[in-house]
């Protein structure tokens, strides 16, 4: 695993520049022939299109790919090297050329061309070839070259196709050594369940001097950096290791070298690995959305030498359950939610399985209101659900003993109105409420209350307390608590109530019409402020054949003709009349949606 | 046709509903001494409805060409949800999509896949659930994925609660292709649909409407987001239903939604009498306030007709002296 908790260190070296061209601004006087003389100096437009640090480089093509079946060349210029005691050429390259060409530096000795190896070697047989998409450095030894200009880039293609080429840039000759070493490592420790250490490493060290020390610079969790030695094997083979770390621990590496005079280090972006058990693998469940409070989770144990305990099961990066087996009915939370698994092994806990994505929607309450009730009340409670799906057809709503569902009444999928009685008898205190709706039964703890009778809401005051048939009266209702608001009144059988009016939070001013059908006697009076009948007073209705001759028919609004007055037939006509045209009413007449029903 | 209000207001509402919906109450009297004139004088008392409710289910187009008409819907969602709310109406949203070709077909999008007015944000449940993307399969199925959304096993099962039996049901439509949903409904698509809308009607004694925002019969019509092919069989349906047509190259989605919106309100603007009145003597009041004016009386359907539905729970008296008592 690649990180980059580690800083690189520049070069450090004793070596002088003695050369160098800036290919940015001209061609630095080096030299393009050969059979098509297609090296170019500029700014390439395939390749790497641009310099390694600049826009213009060498190439064998600027703007296609190189031709092929030739020998094109590219002469350095004459740069005296006699005095320089130890010159080595330097240069970035980017190549990607075919199998079957290549390209080399050639030195000219005696008149006669040979490639010239690099400190480091070529990749290939004979010269660079194959993909090698990124800029490097190379290196090579001068030494007993006299003058640059007996070098030059050879390439040489086959008839067998072609590529982007070879792009050269930088081209520096230094008087000393400037090759660091090379480190080569096969692959980055990986994680690991060693919780003892030490973890070994081997790496392969070479350089154009001697190797002077290698090490391992690591960091622990990001701390401290810390320095541990390798020791030199044979060939450029070193070894050594990074001490045992604690469960958990995430270790940074990368391996220094120095010949003296430069130092390297390898990887460019440093290793890193985890001390951890194995986790779970192989997390599977639901893929379609759930509805529901848990969902099946399953997964494979994992592979371990130490013994395996338990599994944690890990929602949004907290734990919400264990399991003893490799499978769990896992609690969900509405919307969409991650879940990943850890082993609990003799030795500590596994890092954590990949993740797990489900979407849910869990059934829940809300809120119910209100949230108290009296002995012997008659209320409409207000449920408000989350994914409850609530339906008419298969609600079930219980807050306990003594407390009846007179009344469902669903309004959408998530509130639902409910009509309760409670018990004069009804145990009072706090209540659980369970809710069922389809195959869900979802709970509210302490949901509501149950108060005692005697302090239930009542009417205090009805007054007057009597009315005749065929008046209008305005009647004064007072009741011991405050209206929740605006109430309704059912005054009973036959009493019309046209209109309710709030005089102050506890009075109200009614208007009624009786009408020669309704029933004499005691009615009572209820009123209903949408939560809540409140009951207590009666209504009495007297006859009023004695007063006949001021009353009005079935006291019908003001804004109508007059009546006629006095004739008991009259009156006797209209109360049968006004009987028949109820029958034919009430049979038509809807349930109240809006109000709640007192019982009988 | 089954009405939505088994009498002869149907046409007079903004949307029907169910007789006796509206709270009625009347008593009679006797208007001159009984010898001298059998006249009688009547008053009724109508409630308006306080909580109607409509369920609204959305039928998206989710093939490739369909982007820029969900990216539109979601933004006129306010539009659409504005009466509704202003109305208290109490609805229930939810979205399908024309593609039938999978085991989704006909389940509702989203989450929550039923956004009521309780839902903690609506417009963000909204915008997401219309947002069903565009890699759908042809055949767009509008019709069928309606059907099968409204249908066993979908409607007690994945849909579970959508479909109220109190409840207006409105479809709407969005495509730029026409219905192609004859391997669900076979070969008169249009025909079947109606069809089963009449099944719908007759278990919930409303009969529902559906809109299309699609392309302009016959020619089709070319908008931002490319052309859309005629939507007939679309066409067809809303005109037997009442609904509302509109075209899917209308730049302005949100009058087309809006107008939509008010489509889905359901209150009550026409009461029927039970008796027949002498036209001279009819007195109405809303909320004990006598209306002047604002109100006509339809002889035809023999009901009192308000320019302006009456407010929710509004109380609408009418008294009148009875011509002919009727069925009563």
């Amino acid at each position: 695993m690649l990180g980059t908790a580690l800083l690189l260190v520049g070069l450090a070296t004793a070596a002088e520049v003695f050369w160098s061209v800036d290919l940015d601004k001209d061609d630095g006087g080096l030299i393009s022939y050969g059979e098509t003389g297609q090296w170019d100096w500029g700014t390439p437009s395939v390749g790497p299109k641009g310099g390694v640090d600049g826009s213009a480089c060498w190439a064998t093509a600027l703007d296609n790919w190189y031709l092929h079946d030739t020998e094109d060349f590219l002469q350095l210029p004459s740069v005296d090297l006699a005095d320089v005691s130890w010159p080595v050429l330097v240069f970035e390259h980017w190549f990607q050329i075919l199998s079957g060409d290549s390209g080399c530096l050639e030195l000219r000795t005696d008149k006669v061309w040979t490639c010239l190896e690099p400190i480091y070697g070529y990749p290939g047989k004979g010269g660079y070839s194959g993909a090698h998409g990124y800029w490097s450095t190379v290196y090579f030894d001068l030494s007993g070259v006299a003058d640059a200009n007996d070098l030059r880039l050879a390439f040489r293609a086959d008839g067998g196709g072609a590529g982007p080429g070879w792009y050269v840039d930088d081209l520096v000759i230094y008087d000393g050594s400037i090759a660091p070493p090379t480190i080569e490592l096969d692959a980055c420790l990986t994680d690991t369940e060693d919780l003892e250490g030490p973890y070994p490493l081997e790496v392969q060290v070479t350089d154009d001097l001697l190797v002077e020390s290698v090490s391992v610079r690591y960091s622990v969790d990001g701390g401290e950096m810390q320095e541990a030695e390798l020791e030199a094997q044979e060939g450029s083979s070193w070894t050594g290791a990074i001490d045992g770390q604690a469960l958990g621990s995430e270790v940074s590496y990368q391996v220094h070298a120095s010949d003296g005079q430069n130092e390297s280090f390898e990887p460019k972006e440093a290793c890193s690995f985890t001390v951890r058990l194995p986790a779970p693998t192989e997390l599977s469940g639901p893929e379609d959305l759930v509805w529901g409070p848990s969902a099946e989770l399953s997964w494979q144990a994992p592979e371990s030498e130490h013994a395996l305990q338990s599994y944690s099961i890990h929602r949004d990066g907290s734990v919400v359950a264990t399991s003893l087996s490799e499978s769990v009915d896992a609690p969900l939370v509405s919307g969409e939610q991650s879940f990943q698994v850890s082993a609990s092994f003799d030795v500590g806990e596994s890092g954590l399985s990949e993740a797990l994505t489900v979407q849910a929607a869990v059934p829940a309450i809300q809120s119910l209101e209100p949230t108290e009730g009296y002995q012997e009340d008659y209320l409409r409670l207000a449920l408000l659900g989350e994914y409850l799906l609530m339906q008419a057809s298969d609600l079930q709503f219980d807050l306990g003993e003594g407390i009846e569902v007179e009344q469902l009444d669903v309004r959408d999928v998530d509130l639902a109105y409910i009509t309760v009685s409670i018990d004069a008898d009804a145990p009072t205190g706090n209540r659980d409420l369970v809710v069922t709706s389809g195959e869900h039964q979802v709970e509210l703890a302490q949901a509501f209350e149950v108060l005692p009778g005697e302090s239930r809401p009542q009417l205090t005051g009805l007054e007057p307390d009597t009315v005749s048939q065929g008046q209008e009266e305005s009647l004064t209702i007072t009741s011991s608590h405050a209206f929740a608001a605006l109430p309704s009144v059912y005054l009973g059988e036959d009493i019309l109530v046209e209109s309710v009016e709030l005089l102050d939070e506890l009075s109200l001013l009614v208007q009624v019409a009786v009408p020669y059908s309704t029933p004499l006697g005691l009615h009572d009076a209820e009123v209903d402020d949408g939560v809540r009948v409140i009951g207590g007073a009666q209504l009495l209705v007297r006859d009023n054949l004695e007063s006949a001759g001021t009353g009005r028919c079935a006291a019908l609004p003001t804004t109508g003709r007059p009546w006629s007055l006095g004739l008991l037939a009259a009156l006797a006509w209209c109360a049968r009349r006004c009987r028949a045209e109820r029958s034919q009413v009430q049979r038509r007449r809807p349930p109240s949606t809006g109000m709640l029903v007192p019982r009988t | 046709m089954n009405a939505r209000i088994p009498s002869s207001c149907l046409m007079t509402w903004l949307v029907a509903f169910t007789a006796g919906t509206a709270a009625c109450i009347d008593y009679g009297v006797h208007d001159e001494d009984e010898e001298a004139d059998e006249r009688l004088v009547l008053e009724e008392v109508f409630t308006q409805f306080a909580e109607p409710a409509v369920d609204v289910l959305w039928v998206i187009d989710n093939t490739g060409s369909m982007a820029e008409e969900q990216a539109a819907l979601a933004e006129s969602f306010g539009a659409f949800a504005q009466g509704l709310v202003e109305q208290e109406v109490a609805y229930q949203l939810g979205v399908v999509t024309t593609d039938v070709s999978d085991d989704g077909a006909g389940v509702l999008h989203g989450l929550p896949w039923i956004i009521t007015p309780q839902t903690a944000d609506p417009e963000a449940a909204f915008t997401e659930a219309v947002q069903v993307g565009t890699d759908g399969q042809p055949p767009e199925a509008g019709f069928g994925a309606a059907w099968l959304a409204l249908s066993e096993p979908l409607r007690s099962g994945a849909n579970r609660g959508f479909r109220r039996d109190d409840a207006l049901l409105h479809i709407v439509v969005v495509s730029d292709n026409d219905d192609e949903s004859d391997e669900l409904l076979g070969k008169d698509p249009a025909q079947h649909f109606l069809e089963f809308l009449e099944q719908e009607a007759s278990a919930a004694g409303m009969e529902p409407m559906v809109s299309a925002v699609a392309g302009d019969v016959p020619d089709g019509c070319s908008g931002s987001s490319g052309r859309a092919l005629a939507g007939t069989r679309y066409q067809q349906v809303v005109e037997a239903t009442d609904g509302v047509f509109a075209s899917i190259c209308d730049a302005d989605m949100d009058a087309v939604v809006q107008a939509l919106g008010e489509m889905s309100l359901i209150y009550a603007d026409s009461f029927e009498l039970q008796a027949v009145p002498y036209t001279e003597t009819l007195a109405v009041w809303v909320d004990d306030l006598r209306q002047e004016e604002g109100w006509s009386f339809d002889e035809q359907s023999n009901c009192v007709v308000f320019t302006q539905a009456p407010e929710p729970d509004a109380t609408i008296r009418v008294r009148y002296t009875v011509l002919d008592e009727g069925e009563g």
